[in-house]
């Protein structure tokens, strides 16, 4: 735990206990695959390589719905 | 070493091979908290999935707490939904215990496999905490975070993560005293 706050946990004598019986996780923490940061990568790449055409493709249909909006908005002063 | 702050700065900049130091640098603490908050089969998966939601948002990151902080911010908001999205039962000490890896006894010293055995049930239990309750337990009792620090991550005030760190402890006691007789065995 962090040293810096051992002196703020005041700890019960049942909560003592737990923290002894949590050692058992602390010392075999899970441990990860080596593939993860491979996956994480791929993941970055192939999402910065779609992410830049769907915002494009974005823009457009929302430029396109704006053009017909205005084709079909009243003239100024026809109610 | 190459700071944080400067590995952000190059992967700003398109540098992916700084974001790949950043990812080696925090993969450990992401997937243990992830495995610690969803269990270790889903583990994988929502560090993955924390790493890129942290790359998307990193010109968010304002330095105001450190980058493992922030970065823990996003694991733990990213372990909730999972769990909220699976919607998964309690876990049963009973369908859910891994198989002992080697059940030879020649092979297998008997208080190795006892200690296996142990760890497998504190796992479950802890895994039976309600999920704010065991990323307390998790961010401070198992990976050692200063209470300021988890009151970053939870967004949460300090006295708030103190009495809520208190009440998890004494659910996790109680559902150890009640379910197993591991709390009556010496550590």
């Amino acid at each position: 735990m962090n040293a810096g706050d051992s002196s703020a946990d005041e700890l019960s004598p049942a909560e003592r206990r737990l923290t002894e019986y949590l050692e058992l996780l602390r010392v075999s923490p899970p441990a990860e695959r080596p593939q993860l940061v491979g996956r994480v990568i791929r993941g970055v790449r192939w999402q910065r390589a779609v992410r830049e055409p769907l915002v494009l493709v974005g823009a457009v249909a929302s430029a396109l719905l704006d053009g017909v909006g205005l084709l079909f908005k009243p003239p100024a002063g026809r109610p | 070493m190459e700071s944080d702050e400067s590995l952000i700065e190059r992967t700003l900049q398109g540098d992916l091979g700084a974001f790949e130091h950043l990812v080696q640098r925090h993969r450990g603490i992401v997937f243990r908290v992830a495995a610690r908050i969803v269990g270790p089969e889903d583990a994988e998966d929502v560090s993955q999935d924390a790493f890129l939601r942290a790359f998307h948002r990193l010109d968010q990151y304002r330095g105001s707490a450190a980058f493992r902080t922030w970065l823990l911010q996003i694991t733990q908001n990213t372990a909730l939904n999972a769990l909220t999205r699976t919607r998964r039962r309690p876990a049963d000490p009973v369908a859910d215990a891994p198989e002992a890896a080697d059940p030879d006894p020649v092979r297998q010293p008997a208080r190795e496999l006892e200690r296996r055995e142990r760890q497998q049930r504190l796992e479950l239990k802890l895994r039976n905490l309600r999920p704010e309750y065991r990323s307390l337990l998790v961010l401070r009792d198992l990976e050692g975070l200063s209470y300021g620090e988890i009151s970053d991550v939870l967004d949460m005030p300090l006295g708030s993560v103190k009495g809520r760190l208190h009440r998890a402890r004494d659910e996790l006691i109680e559902l150890l005293r009640t379910n197993t007789y591991d709390w009556e065995l010496p550590a």
